[in-house]
């Protein structure tokens, strides 16, 4: 079965190209523009992985993991945080109790690597 | 001018002087007196007895023939004619058996007194009697004295003892012959002491009194303003006490007339010290204000003060205190009169105290001022002296440049944030295409894609390599400053180089000092350096070595980069390190910043980083870190 990645990403043109490496990659890729709509699909999906964008207008990246991380049915789903913002995205993603993070622009192959990294602590979790 | 005597006669040293010299006097002239007339007493006594025997032997003979043939009326008047004589008061006669036979005048018999003033003796107990035998002159109270003598009558070469007669006489007789003398005695010592006395005066008022009050004079009218003309003479010739006075007097004077001319330079030159002082105080550019510490009262500034305060005069500002010059709230947010205080009480403790102030005109126009607050005392109190520079300019271009500099940080961080996500959007689209995803592709269009992919990450660095040089300029880069061996440093360095650019590998020269000293460094940015470094040494020489090398110095590890490359022109050495300072030899691919990058970590590691270059031999780079 294939994994269902959400990725959230206000940058329309970033967010259908991205879209097309992750199915590329073989991957059951949805796409949101905003928070909002990205917690509805979450919700209404519950995707395996969700990738978000840390800036984004009105509901950003941050709200979006507090959201997730406050549903007991939804926190457990492993979040990777991408970010222009090269400066702040370690010290976000640490408050927000990420581990994994890309700035952009990121290289395919860096992300693919946390992907499987990812599903492969999933596996190990579910595992035990 | 006469001077006034302010002595009384009386009481004047001469005289007293005099009083006791003459008391002395007058003791040995009376004492001498005294002798003089005891003296003449005892001649004239003498004088006396010697009358006393001339009588004797004038009438010793008469006196015996009487006696012998007992003629009472012979030997009467021979007793009366001896009692008329004027040393004679009493004569009495004895017989040879010792009673009286006859009698006559005062007479004293073994001291008792037989005959008196106006009584009648009988004399020779015959009824013969004898009247008015002494004057009235023979007082009774008066000294007797006798002269005895015997009587013999001479007959047949016989001597017969017939008796005795005895002569008396008193002092009375005797006073009356000294008497002339005693007078003049006492008068020539009258006159004498008198003469004296005056002679005295005459001389102790011309050797002393004369003097003294001349130099009384003098002295007293000396004064500060007449040393020049004052000079005592106490008018006396010859070398004697009055002459050493006198010369110790205008010695007094000659030295103080030094030591008044001695003051008054010294005087003058603190005047002018005081009025070089002042008119430095006052012309002075810088605007300086006194305080009195005790009543936080301004007492002096000068016109470079009343001017920056936009005051009129000196004396709006004096008088006031320190907050009416500042604005109520200083730029921390603290009360002026709170933060005032507080560096007041710095400057009392004795430390000198600089600090910025914001101030405030009459108009109410703010102004910021650097003060330098420092404490002195003068007779006593104490003085807070403030020394203001108009900063207002340098505060405003400063806040301006702060502004700026943030400006333009937050341009550089929102653009570059801003380049990041079409960047990303770009690279993955075309890492699409090129990878083949959505189709194949001909050899043409793979190096076109190739080209546009290098291109994506060298925009991509120069984005990262402005972020960082941004934030070193901001001072905000952090360092995580740990011991690390520099060789494992390099080697890490070498494998990322090798793996990015595996071509040049066999290029590569590692040549490391083994067992080099632990360094203190950022690991992750020498990395950084030396991959800068080992990149432009790649990139400036297509062929060729690229040697690295580490050497141990005295006090610092030195690493050295040497390429085979063109080598930088002599004129470009100087400003590689500066951002954007692309030489002639510029090659594509570089973002400009990367040795400026390198020079900042270097610097914040307390290194040296340089570079010597010849053109056409290659390039070679160096850097230190201290151990």
């Amino acid at each position: 079965m294939k994994r269902r990645i959400l990725l959230i990403d206000d940058e329309t043109f970033l967010l259908k190209v991205l879209l097309v490496r992750l199915k590329h990659w073989g991957f059951d890729a949805l796409g949101a523009e905003n928070g909002p709509d990205g917690f509805l699909i979450i919700r209404q999906n519950k995707p395996d992985l969700i990738i978000l964008d840390k800036e984004m207008p009105g509901m950003n990246g941050e709200d979006v993991v507090r959201l997730v991380r406050r549903d007991p049915s939804l926190k457990q789903i492993p979040i990777i945080m991408i970010s222009a913002d090269v400066e702040n995205i370690e010290a976000c993603a640490k408050a927000c109790g990420i581990a994994h993070y890309l700035t952009k622009p990121c290289e395919p192959e860096d992300l693919l690597e946390m992907i499987q990294m990812q599903f492969a602590q999933s596996e190990h979790r579910e595992n035990t | 001018m006469k001077p006034e005597n302010p002595i009384g006669i009386r009481r004047s040293i001469a005289t007293k002087l005099l009083k006791i010299v003459f008391s002395f006097y007058l003791l040995v002239a009376v004492s001498l007196t005294i002798g003089q007339m005891v003296m003449e007493y005892r001649y004239q006594k003498s004088s006396v007895e010697h009358d006393l025997k001339a009588i004797q032997q004038t009438y010793e003979k008469g006196l015996a023939i009487d006696l012998w043939q007992l003629d009472d009326e012979s030997l009467s008047s021979i007793i009366e004619g001896m009692l008329k004589l004027p040393v004679v008061i009493g004569v009495s006669v004895r017989n040879a058996r010792g009673v009286d036979v006859a009698i006559g005048g005062i007479i004293h018999h073994h001291g008792v007194r037989v005959g008196n003033v106006g009584q009648h003796i009988n004399l020779l107990g015959l009824g013969k009697e004898v009247t008015t035998l002494y004057d009235e002159h023979h007082s009774d109270n008066n000294y007797v004295f006798t002269h005895e003598f015997p009587l013999s009558y001479v007959h047949g070469g016989k001597t017969d003892q017939l008796g005795r007669v005895t002569l008396y006489s008193n002092s009375s007789v005797v006073f009356q012959r000294v008497k002339l003398g005693f007078l003049l005695i006492v008068l020539n010592a009258i006159l004498k002491t008198v003469a004296l006395w005056f002679i005295f005066l005459y001389f102790s008022k011309k050797l002393l009194r004369k003097p003294l009050l001349s130099l009384a004079s003098a002295v007293e009218n000396l004064s500060l303003d007449n040393l020049d003309s004052v000079r005592v003479d106490v008018g006396t010739s010859g070398r004697n006490e009055l002459k050493v006075i006198e010369d110790s007097f205008n010695s007094m004077i000659g030295n103080l007339r030094n030591s008044v001319m001695e003051r008054e330079r010294a005087t003058k030159a603190l005047r002018e010290s005081e009025m070089l002082r002042k008119r430095v105080f006052d012309s002075s550019r810088i605007p300086i204000v006194v305080m009195d510490a005790a009543t936080c009262q301004y007492v002096d500034c000068n016109a470079a003060a009343v001017q920056v305060y936009r005051y009129a005069s000196r004396e709006d500002v004096v008088g006031k205190t320190p907050l009416a010059f500042s604005a109520p709230v200083q730029y921390d947010g603290t009360s002026s009169d709170i933060k005032a205080l507080h560096y007041i009480t710095e400057a009392l403790e004795g430390r000198p105290v600089v600090f910025e102030w914001l101030h405030k005109r009459p108009d109410g126009e703010l102004w910021d001022a650097e003060v330098h607050l420092l404490s002195f005392s003068v007779e006593g109190t104490t003085m807070l002296q403030f020394s203001l520079l108009d900063i207002t300019d340098r505060k405003r271009a400063e806040e301006a440049t702060t502004l700026l500099a943030n400006a333009k940080n937050k341009f550089i961080s929102v653009v570059s944030h801003e380049l990041r996500s079409p960047l990303a959007t770009i690279k993955e689209a075309t890492s699409l295409v090129r990878e083949e995803v959505l189709g194949p592709l001909n050899d043409e269009q793979k190096e076109m894609l190739e080209i546009a992919k290098s291109n994506i990450n060298r925009l991509g660095r120069l984005v990262n390599n402005v972020l960082l040089y941004q934030k070193i300029d901001a001072g905000k880069m952090q360092y995580d400053f740990l011991e690390n061996n520099i060789n494992e440093i390099i080697q890490e360095a070498y494998r990322n180089t090798v793996l990015a650019t595996p071509e040049r590998k066999e290029d590569l020269v590692i040549n490391l000092t083994p067992k080099l000293p632990q360094t203190r460094c950022d690991k992750d940015k020498i990395i950084q350096v030396l991959l800068n470094l080992i990149s432009n040494g790649i990139k400036y020489s297509d062929h060729g070595p690229i040697v690295i090398e580490t050497r141990l110095n005295a006090h610092e590890i030195e690493f050295s980069l040497r390429d085979a490359g063109q080598g930088i022109y002599p004129e470009e050495i100087e400003n590689i390190f500066i951002p954007f300072s692309h030489g002639r030899g510029r090659k594509t691919g570089g973002t400009g910043l990367g040795l400026a990058i390198c020079k900042e970590i270097i610097l914040a590691h307390s290194g040296r980083i340089w570079v010597e270059s010849e053109r056409g031999k290659g390039s070679t780079f160096y850097f230190t870190l201290p151990i």
